[in-house]
């Protein structure tokens, strides 16, 4: 993270992030195929996509003057775990967005909700995760730029503000290696790729600090959607497209397997 | 409203290696609709790209312009709501990459029309098609209808296969071409950078030999580059963790973000088989898997399972192999 700083602006920075099951948490189907199962045996955390947005806007404020990191969520109460944890991480403010509708959340009602509380906060920069772990949409980042007639860029693994030309210099990962370098101006929307920083554990202060802060809490009247939403019929099983052979023995058994077996199928 | 929009990815005028899967996708789509398909390449100077697609009977609209010699999906919407403005397509189909999710959701953000992405198959109900995707790493498949309207969707890489480029039974589509240069923009790509140039084409390989992060630290790598270079055309994979991890640069990525990977034996070394992952190597004709987890997911679409310590099996195999081989 590089920086031109003109000094004395203020800059308002808002990270979206999303509290998701912990995939490694046993995960089954409810009564009604309709969503998961919500026991006491799923863990919930910070989705690791918005993590590294958080850091990257915790840095942008430890490097210029006088920036602000605002943290939202959208989800029920136990949500706000989330936020949380973003204050304790070096978010300044944080807002809940409480919607208690259990079952398959369509990202553009998350998008439609956060865009209704970013338009009136004039934002600098909005930044969220590249995708969510849970259902990997990747959609929640561009549908709020475009709610918001934002310019974005997703996929970003280096960015570099200049406060002095209003713009922000992005380098956004495409597939298979390739990236671009982009520059758009600000405000602006910018989604964060994993493995652009190291997330930091919280500080003793911040722990202290997000201990006593109260969150803002929204809670947002019936939704009067203005676009359609796709609806979620069911949930199933895969099917397993193979049943593998197991191969057994000892090591080196299975070493030794395994080289027969790459032999008689011509691959050594 | 009907049809069926396709928006073709290109970078640098090269087309993606998967873009035409795209085409099955609609082909199987349009035959339960009856819709008329057309095609929507953009890039920079495009025409043979564009030629092929209308050889396999497909109507192609070109949009040649400079700012899209490197990928610009911030223009590519300004472009495609034109195109639609006039169209009026029932479903506007990407490929489910970085950029297309991008302008895939921009586009069902002004025009109200439901986004889904990452879809794996669909079914075709009274209500409409059921598109099936995958939710929490591939442990669950959810269907999403997006009822009778028009909807944007993008495809995962893989999930159907591309047309035979020799089949030639339909009659050649119609070119037209848009300017866009009318259309403003404030997204101004600069640069584009290779990071696999000078390492092994993945795509080449007959065998790559994959790790993720069982692999336990970047010192033990050694020992999935030994494996690797007892084949003839060996390469080493990794999953987006090792690459996080800097442990390998990102052109050995294999996945959604990576790349998409069909070699005659996958080797996959302590890779707990996340689904971008997997969605980037399934289609490999042999898949090897080595995890100590019994239950890990990558099993789940093997064709041999060796349930292992990496640090323990693959000096095994190594020894062996110069034990018999060497």
């Amino acid at each position: 993270m590089a920086y031109t700083s003109t000094g004395g602006c203020r800059v308002r920075i808002l990270v979206c992030v999303k509290q998701v099951p912990d995939i490694e948490s046993p995960l089954s189907i409810d009564e009604d195929s309709l969503w998961i199962l919500e026991d006491d045996r799923i863990a919930f955390r910070m989705n690791r996509y918005d993590e590294f947005a958080l850091e990257e806007a915790v840095l942008i404020r430890e490097s210029l003057v006088d920036v602000t990191v605002d943290a939202i969520t959208v989800g029920p109460s136990r949500a706000a775990s989330v936020l949380k944890k973003s204050l304790e991480r070096g978010a300044v403010n944080a807002i809940h967005i409480v919607c208690e509708t259990p079952g398959y959340c369509p990202p553009a009602l998350t998008a439609s909700l956060l865009a209704d509380y970013a338009r009136n906060n004039c934002y600098d920069l909005i930044l969220t995760g590249v995708m969510a772990e849970d259902d990997m949409q990747c959609q929640v980042g561009p549908l709020l730029a475009a709610r918001l007639g934002l310019p974005c860029a997703v996929s970003v693994v280096r960015e570099s503000i200049s406060l002095a030309g209003r713009t922000i210099t992005v380098e956004c990962e495409m597939e298979g290696g390739v990236a671009e370098t982009v520059i758009l101006p600000l405000p602006c929307l910018l989604t964060i790729q994993s493995g652009i920083n190291r997330p930091r554990y919280p500080s003793l202060s911040n722990v202290l600090r997000a201990k006593e802060q109260e969150l803002l809490r929204i809670f947002p009247e019936g939704n009067a959607a203005t676009f359609s939403i796709e609806k979620a019929l069911s949930l199933s099983y895969p099917v397993k497209s193979t049943h593998g052979t197991i191969i057994e023995g000892s090591t080196e058994e299975k070493a030794e397997k395994l080289l027969t077996l790459l032999h008689e199928k011509s691959l050594l | 409203m009907q049809g069926i929009l396709i928006v073709i990815d290109t970078i640098d005028n090269r087309l993606q290696s998967s873009a035409f899967e795209l085409l099955t996708f609609a082909t199987t789509l349009a035959s339960f609709d009856s819709a008329p398909i057309s095609v929507v390449i953009a890039g920079d100077s495009i025409g043979e790209t564009a030629d092929r697609a209308a050889l396999l009977g497909f109507n192609v609209i070109v949009i040649e312009d400079g700012r899209f010699r490197f990928p610009n999906p911030d223009l590519l919407f300004r472009c495609i709501r034109s195109i639609i403005e006039s169209e009026a397509p029932k479903y506007i189909c990407f490929h489910h990459t970085m950029r297309g999710c991008q302008t895939a959701a921009t586009l069902s953000a002004l025009t109200g029309a439901p986004c889904i992405t990452a879809i794996e198959s669909f079914t075709v109900t009274s209500a409409g098609p059921l598109f099936t995707r995958s939710l929490f790493n591939g442990k669950i498949n959810i269907n999403l209808s997006p009822g009778t309207g028009p909807a944007v969707l993008t495809v995962l890489p893989g999930a159907y296969p591309a047309p035979e480029a020799d089949v030639a039974i339909h009659k050649r589509g119609k070119v037209n071409h848009m300017q866009a240069n009318r259309i403003e923009s404030p997204y101004l790509p600069v640069s584009m950078t290779d990071s696999s140039a000078g390492a092994v084409r993945l795509e080449d390989a007959d065998v790559i030999v994959s790790t993720g992060q069982g692999i336990g630290s970047k010192e033990h790598l050694y020992l999935i580059h030994a494996v690797a270079s007892i084949f003839p055309n060996g390469a080493v994979g990794a999953s987006r963790i090792v690459c996080d991890r800097k442990w390998l640069p990102y052109g050995h990525q294999v996945g959604v973000t990576g790349k998409t990977v069909a070699p005659k034996l996958y080797l996959a070394c302590g890779i707990s088989g996340a689904q971008q992952h997997i969605a980037g190597m399934k289609g490999s004709q042999m898949i090897v898997a080595i995890n100590r987890d019994p239950k890990a997911a990558i099993f789940d679409i093997s064709d041999y399972i060796i349930v292992e310590d990496l640090s323990k099996f693959l000096p095994a195999l190594l020894q062996k192999y110069n034990d018999i081989y060497s």
